[in-house]
């Protein structure tokens, strides 16, 4: 299959798009990024 | 998620203690980076394969170049890697000899591939991970429990209860294994075809992201649930050395878990990885029917098509048995092995393909020159590998600092050097032309 149409790179100065509250990925990837951080600490 | 690592984790976790699950808190890094930069792109470009994302941004040869590297991965590292694992476990369950079972299960798996039932493969898988996790839980509290608690545990073998090993240890340094991140790590999640064909699936954007979380989530669990257990088994069992050392998954499962939840286990792990093989064979199956078949053969039938992948299943058995023996002789560890190589195959393209998809710089001379480059970094890494520490130190000295004795650090500096590479041909190369570029924000 052929696609027809693409986006190949980024264009940063557009920013991020807005938060969307508790269902955003940032959100969760903010919470296990600090579970992970402390699970480092702690096991060190 | 941890299939086939499970098996690996306790032949390194006895000589090197939690260090050897450290890899695995790394998750939230790559498939961060991932879900910030890679997902957007494969799901807003409807892209199916990897190698097709390369063949919209650089040009045909770059699929092809992508797709043959990811056949040398699936073989080098998945297939010899299960291969060998599941030898392993069948030797000490039954004393057959390891590689005799290697061959056995290579032909055995690549039967039933060629017959077919993928679909089924899926479904099992997840009964398979969720009878996994509940076992190796099982074991774990029963074995903290034998071993008279968690600072029991910590008293008797203090050495191995540490994921942060100094940043010279030649094995696990911490530094080194987080650094592994940035480059294979990213690599894995992020563009590896069998791990991406997930994302590829899901409904959407969002989708694709909670998977990610989610996969972040489970990725918490193997230090506790795979290494830990290693250790315990390390503390309960001080006497194992060598070989036996390969064993000690059933060692634990033997001594720790009554038998209905043992023969549970069991079972889910062996066919666990006759699954992992099954997956395998039909990805790389794929990648040589759609990239190189056809490409050279466009107008061939469904039914050769079937054929020739059922050829190519054969083929790929054979080579996965051979790398498997490479496997059998290397004596560093199963999970070491797996990283290693892999991080030594993707340092060559990872730049090309990251900052391909991130910057509108990089032109394809630059991806081109980058690789070769990358191709030959990773060639002295692996020669100097391959000579072993007393005389690769005196040929390629500078890889024997504490710096750059590790793979993990070898693969960064490599990565940053590729970087400086493909940036600076980028700036006097014949730029992308403007119909290929477009703009999407994170």
């Amino acid at each position: 299959m052929r696609i027809s149409w693409t986006k190949t790179t980024f264009k940063f100065k557009k920013g991020a798009t807005p938060f969307s509250g508790l269902t955003d990925w940032r959100l969760h990837l903010a919470v296990l990024s600090a579970i992970s951080i402390s699970l480092y600490i702690w096991l060190s | 998620m941890a299939r086939s690592t499970s098996w690996a984790y306790r032949a390194t976790v006895i000589d090197i203690g939690l260090s050897a699950g450290s890899v695995e808190l790394t998750t939230f890094i790559t498939l961060g980076f991932a879900s910030a930069f890679l997902f957007p792109y494969y799901i807003k470009n409807q892209v199916f394969t990897i190698p097709e994302f390369l063949e919209l941004r650089y040009n045909r040869q770059a699929r092809l170049f992508f797709s043959g590297l990811m056949l040398i991965i699936s073989v080098m590292t998945k297939l010899a890697f299960t291969l060998f694992a599941g030898a392993l476990v069948l030797n000490s369950l039954l004393g057959w000899n390891v590689m005799t079972t290697v061959v056995f299960i290579g032909f055995a798996v690549a039967g039933f591939t060629m017959i077919g039932g993928f679909t089924a493969v899926a479904y099992t898988d997840t009964i398979q991970a969720f009878i996994m996790i509940f076992g190796a839980t099982v074991m774990l509290f029963i074995g903290l429990d034998k071993v008279g608690g968690w600072s029991a545990l910590i008293e008797k073998v203090p050495e191995a209860m540490t994921i942060a090993r100094p940043y010279d240890d030649a094995a696990y340094p911490l530094w080194g294994i987080l650094a592994t991140a940035f480059y294979a790590g990213i690599f894995y999640w992020g563009i590896d075809q069998v791990n991406v064909q997930r994302t590829l699936a899901a409904k959407n954007l969002n989708h694709a992201r909670w998977g990610a979380m989610f996969a972040v989530t489970l990725k918490m669990l193997p230090i506790f649930i795979f290494a830990l257990p290693g250790v315990i088994a390390f503390a309960l069992f001080p006497g194992m050395e060598g070989e036996e050392t390969q064993n000690t998954f059933v060692v634990l499962l033997n001594n720790l878990l009554p038998s209905g939840i043992r023969g549970l286990v069991l079972a889910s792990l062996i066919a666990a990885l006759i699954t992992s093989l099954i997956a395998v064979l039909n990805s790389v199956s794929t990648l040589v029917v759609r990239d190189f078949i056809i490409e050279f053969k466009p107008g061939l039938s469904d039914k050769k098509q079937v054929f020739t992948g059922r050829i190519v299943i054969f083929i790929a058995s054979l080579l996965g048995i051979g790398a498997a023996y490479i496997v059998y002789k290397n004596e560093e560890g199963l999970y070491k092995y797996l990283q290693t190589i892999t991080a030594y195959l993707v340092v060559p393209v990872f730049p090309a393909i990251f900052f391909g998809i991130l910057s509108k710089k990089v032109t394809l001379t630059a991806a081109k020159v980058s690789v070769l480059v990358g191709i030959i970094i990773s060639t002295v890494f692996v020669i100097d590998q391959f000579m072993g520490p007393e005389a690769g130190g005196k040929m390629f000295p500078f890889l024997h600092y504490p710096l750059t004795l590790n793979f993990g650090y070898r693969g960064l500096w490599a990565t940053f050097a590729i970087t400086a590479v493909l940036f600076w041909v980028s700036s006097f190369t014949e730029k992308t032309h403007a119909d290929k570029l477009d703009e999407d924000n994170l």
